[in-house]
This record gives structure tokens, C-alpha cells and sequence, in this order.
């Protein structure tokens, strides 16, 4: 395993022991295909189409840069491909909260070729959707080695504790994505860097500061600015990544604070019916 | 014109009557979940991740009590999963039967390609007419307001039309980097026009102090960093549960963007009849009342009363305005750079 796929496969098992799992279920419209029921026993199959899919990538992105003009059909071929591959179905149904981010970064290349976005623009959007379908990828193989390890139960399908870990995990996963930040920053991808702190806010925090609000404010407002101004400000300005880590590091110690008040108002929740 | 002093007593006093009045009258009552079909066979809903997982709560909640029903959920941002949605239809055909969104953008934008079904009357029954739309039943709403600190600026102070606070030496706090935000700036522009806007912006910046959050922006306000925060009204209400005491005050202006309703509301996206009967359940007084306690959102429908602490929204006087059309972002953002706010 590359370095790389150990970092997303981690960020992967954030997600699902979180969020809303559907292992082996055929989708409601059947699409999903047979495999999904064994789905631990595809992994290289699932391996194989990442890779098909990443060559894909390369050919675009080398192409683009070449401006052979052939980007809007590669981009074609791609999704084409991308919703042929049993993967498609794999992570769609095994891992669900992976799925629609690589939908969004398709888009997002799709978007970058249509517009005729700089050749560095497209290569880091292929980057993004690249690192999405091994984060499904390692959300995959995961849930396989679960299920391996008979640790699959009720839960996984969104009752219960599952439900209520779900803030929890939320924050889990933001915390993560603020080291995927660092990591970002410290190859000099500043857009990816950024792109990663804006998610980590946008899909992550913003939706659980709600009842933290009430809790500690201010510690809602300390983390508001620590993600919209402070550290995006740090990385535009080119600080060390020292400094960036130590703003990331103060941010995730508030984060679990933040944990913890969740966790103290879980206890007082009430029902809807 | 009414006395603004007078506006919000008289506010004060018709808190808790429900909708009704300026935005006609709804056909019928919230029902109890208990009055409504039971729901079976297949539905796929895309819930858009809202309120802390408070929306997911509520589809487990409906799932537990209908057992027959096979129900598939798939999370995500609003906006991702509008998204993954229209990319969707575009290559092969949506999956989904239903589109629960925290904002009425995303919705507008799965409207915009196509994909939502028109909205059956029956799901326009409890809503008054302001929110009968054909592209999306609206669900619960959230109004901008101006939260200010009681003990520095007087409520007759306040301006009652937001084209109107330039005018004011009153110091502003709000966030314009916040989605809500650009919201309210987009229903000005498609109001007022785009060169009013602009004017409006580039007084503004000349008055105002930009917070990360508009949570920031109202806690300014609150402890005297600015005269008023210009806000979604949740903050303040949330705020007001966490420190009953803290001096921080609601008020609205009246008729244009500054009291503007975005709601968070659900698509149609088959002829599924278990998803049209899936919202009835979204409208009903269990849920309803729900989401105002746990998320303080507005109740849209008649009989389940608004949030503790919230105010009369019965006399609210939004603006006459196509909520689909808050998806039209990108102008906005050119104003916004343009006159230096963004």
C-alpha cells in the first residue's frame, strides 16, 4: 500500500464508522450489480478499476497539457468508464458516504476542461478525483475486513449508537482533513490545502455548531475564524508549516472540546415522534 | 406607516399564532403523524446534511415507525449532492425519489436542470400560499434579521427597509463570506436591481466589520463591537438559550431582502407516491415542531408554533420572491468583489 492510500484509507474509516452504511444492500434501482453482496471478495477487482480510472487520469491530464484537444471526450470516456466499473457500484453501495465526493470532483474536472482552465488547475482537479476513488477505494476494503472480522452489525445501518456517534465522527473527520491540509501545504499545494480547510468547515463543522452554539459560543466563534480567516491566512501568506501545524493543532484540541459538549448534549436529546 | 416601537409590540403580542395573515392562509392544518398513510415499498432520499444530523434523526425516526417502508438514504452537503444529482441525470439517470435540502439554492439548482417533478397540491395544503412553489415543497424556513444590543441602540433606531441602513450611522457586523448571506445580497439584487446593490455594498463596507461567522457577527453585537448584526435569526435564539441574559434583540425590516425567508425543503424527483406521502410526514406537527425546538427553524405550516423565544413571524413581511432563484449566485459574487466586500 503507497503511502497515499494509507492516508486516505484512514480518512475513509473515519467517515464510515460515522456516517450512513449500506453493506451488500442492492441499490433501489438495482443497479448495483451481484458483487456488491460479496464485495470482500472483489477487492483487486475494485483495486484494478482505480487504476484503470487513474491511467485514465494521467492520459487526460498529459494530454491537456499537450493540448491534443481531446480533454472533453477523455473527460467523456472517463465518467463513461467510471459508471461501467464494478467499483462504481462497490463504493457506491458498501461505502456511501465516499460516493458522492468523487461525483463532486468529477464535476469539478469537468468544469476545469469545459472552461479551459489553466493545464495546473486541471492536474490538480484530476489530483482531487484521484485521491477521492482511493479514499472510496480504502472506505471499501475496509468495510471488508469488518465484515471479516464479523464486526458488522445493526449499527451499520444507521440506527442506534451509529446515529448517535454521528457528530462525533463528524468531527473525527474534520480534524483529519485538517492534516490532510498540512500534509497538502507542506508539498506546496496551496489550492488542495485550502480546498481541504473550506470542506473541512463547509461538509464538516458548519453542521454540527449548531447546539455548540449554545454550549460555548465562543468557542464556536474561536473555531469560525480559526477556519474561515486564520489558518487559510497563514497558508496565503506562505508561513512555515510549523506555524500552519500549530494553528492546526490548536484547532483540533478545541475540536475535541467541542466533542465533548456534543457528547454531554446527546444525552439531553429528545424524540421526534 | 405603523410606529417601528409599535411594529414590534404588536409583534410581541401575535407571537405564536402560526402563519397566516400577510402570506394567505393555508388550506388545512398540519396533520398529527398518527392522521397520515402509513408508508411502504421503495424510496431513495438524498438528504442534504443539515443542523448537527437533526434531519437524520428525523428520516430514522419516520424509518422506525413504518416498517414496510425500504427506505435508502444517501448524506452529503446540499450543494455536493445537488451536485452528484444533476451529474447523475446527465450520464445515466438520477437515482433519487427525493431531495431534502437544508437550502433552497441547492434545490433551485436540481430545479434548474430539470429534474424535479411539479409539487402535487395535496403538499401545498398546510403551507400558506407564499410557499405553494411548483419546483419544491418548502419544509421550514429561516429569516434574516437584525439582531442588536437593546442597551446601545434603540429599536425606533433601527432602519425598516434594509436599503435604508446606509443612511443610518449605525456600525454593522455581518459576514459576507457566509452562504446566507450571499443569499440575502442575491434576493437584494434580484429586488432592488444590480446598481442599488452595488451602492448599497460600497456604503456598507464604509460602516460594517466583517466576521468569519455570522455567529461572530451577532456575538459582536452583543458585546458592543458594532451597533447591529445582520444575521440569519437562529444565532441570536440560540444564543438567548445558552445565556438568557445576553443583550441581543430581533428585529426585521419590512417587504425586501432584508426579510427574506430561505427555507430548507424537499424535491420530488420521481412520481413515487411513497416520496410525496414521505413529505406529508415532513409536515407534520411531530416534525414540524421538532425542527423548531431542536434547530429553532420556522415552522412553514399552520398550527405548530415557532420557535421559544422566536418572534411573531406571523406579521413578518418577507419579499415577494421566487426562493429558486437565490441559486443565481454568481452575479452576486461580482457585485460583492466588484464593491470590495468579498
Amino acid at each position: 500500500m503507497t503511502e497515499m492510500n494509507r492516508r486516505v484509507a484512514a480518512a475513509a474509516s473515519i467517515v464510515l464508522l460515522g456516517g450512513t452504511l449500506l453493506p451488500g444492500a442492492a441499490g433501489a434501482h438495482g443497479e448495483a450489480g451481484e458483487h456488491v453482496a460479496e464485495f470482500e471478495a472483489h477487492l483487486e477487482d475494485y483495486q484494478a478499476d482505480v487504476e484503470t480510472l487513474s491511467a485514465e487520469l494521467a492520459e487526460l491530464v498529459e494530454g491537456y497539457r499537450a493540448g491534443d484537444g481531446a480533454a472533453q471526450e477523455r473527460v467523456d470516456r472517463l465518467i463513461e468508464r467510471w459508471k461501467a466499473v464494478e467499483y462504481h457500484g462497490a463504493v457506491e453501495e458498501v461505502a456511501t458516504p465516499l460516493y458522492s465526493p468523487i461525483w463532486r470532483r468529477i464535476t469539478n474536472l469537468r468544469q476545469a476542461v469545459e472552461d479551459g482552465e489553466e493545464p495546473a488547475v486541471v492536474e490538480r482537479r484530476a489530483d482531487a478525483l484521484r485521491a477521492a476513488l482511493h479514499e472510496g477505494l480504502g472506505g471499501v476494503k475496509l468495510r471488508a475486513s469488518l465484515k471479516e472480522a464479523g464486526q458488522l452489525g445493526h449499527d451499520d445501518h444507521g440506527h442506534g449508537e451509529a446515529e448517535a456517534a454521528d457528530a462525533e465522527a463528524t468531527l473525527q473527520r474534520v480534524r483529519e482533513q485538517l492534516d490532510e491540509a498540512v500534509a497538502a501545504y507542506g508539498r506546496d499545494e496551496l489550492e488542495q490545502a485550502r480546498s481541504l480547510v473550506e470542506t473541512a468547515y463547509f461538509e464538516g463543522f458548519e453542521g454540527v455548531e449548531g447546539s455548540l452554539i449554545e454550549a460555548d459560543a465562543q468557542l464556536v466563534v474561536q473555531l469560525e475564524e480559526a477556519f474561515n480567516v486564520e489558518l487559510p491566512g497563514l497558508m496565503v501568506e506562505g508561513a512555515p508549516t510549523e506555524e500552519v501545524e500549530a494553528q492546526v493543532a490548536s484547532m483540533k484540541e478545541d475540536l475535541v472540546r467541542c466533542e465533548e459538549l456534543l457528547s454531554e448534549a446527546d444525552e439531553a436529546e429528545s424524540e421526534v415522534f | 406607516m405603523v410606529d417601528r416601537r409599535d411594529f414590534l409590540k404588536s409583534l410581541a403580542a401575535l407571537g405564536g399564532l402560526g402563519l397566516s395573515g400577510a402570506w394567505g392562509r393555508a388550506v388545512a392544518e398540519a396533520l398529527a403523524a398518527d392522521a397520515l398513510p402509513a408508508l411502504r415499498g421503495d424510496l431513495t432520499v438524498y438528504l442534504g446534511r443539515g443542523e448537527g444530523g437533526l434531519y437524520k434523526r428525523i428520516v430514522e425516526a419516520i424509518r422506525e415507525r413504518s416498517p414496510e417502508l425500504a427506505l435508502e438514504i444517501r448524506r452529503g452537503s446540499s450543494s455536493g449532492l445537488a451536485n452528484t444529482l444533476v451529474a447523475e441525470a446527465r450520464h445515466g439517470g438520477a437515482r433519487a425519489d427525493l431531495f431534502w435540502s437544508i437550502d433552497a439554492s441547492s434545490l433551485g439548482h436540481v430545479a434548474d436542470e430539470g429534474l424535479a417533478r411539479p409539487v402535487p397540491a395535496r403538499l401545498h395544503e398546510p403551507l400558506p400560499e407564499a410557499f405553494r412553489l411548483e419546483a419544491f415543497v418548502p419544509i421550514s424556513g429561516r429569516v434574516r434579521s437584525i439582531a442588536y444590543n437593546p442597551g446601545r441602540v434603540r429599536a425606533e433606531a433601527l432602519p425598516e427597509r434594509i436599503m435604508e441602513l446606509p443612511d443610518t450611522d449605525l456600525k454593522v457586523g455581518w459576514a459576507p463570506s457566509y452562504g446566507a448571506c450571499q443569499s440575502f445580497l442575491t434576493a437584494m439584487r434580484l429586488l432592488e436591481g444590480e446598481a442599488a446593490t452595488r451602492e448599497w455594498l460600497r456604503a456598507i463596507r464604509e460602516q460594517s466589520r466583517a466576521y468569519a461567522g455570522e455567529l461572530g457577527a451577532v456575538m459582536a453585537a452583543a458585546q458592543g463591537e458594532v451597533d447591529l448584526a445582520l444575521a440569519n435569526h437562529y444565532y441570536t435564539l440560540r444564543l438567548k438559550q445558552g445565556q438568557p441574559d445576553i443583550p441581543l434583540e430581533l428585529a426585521f425590516t419590512r417587504g425586501d431582502a432584508g426579510a427574506l425567508i430561505n427555507t430548507a425543503g424537499a424535491a420530488l424527483l420521481s412520481d413515487s407516491a411513497v416520496a410525496a406521502d414521505f413529505v406529508r410526514y415532513l409536515h407534520s406537527r411531530e416534525v414540524q415542531r421538532f425542527l423548531a425546538e431542536q434547530a429553532y427553524e420556522i415552522p412553514l405550516v399552520e398550527g405548530v408554533e415557532p420557535p421559544a423565544g422566536a418572534p411573531a413571524i406571523a406579521r413578518l413581511e418577507p419579499p415577494e420572491l421566487d426562493l429558486t432563484r437565490l441559486g443565481d449566485l454568481q452575479p452576486t459574487l461580482a457585485l460583492m468583489r466588484e464593491a470590495g466586500v468579498l
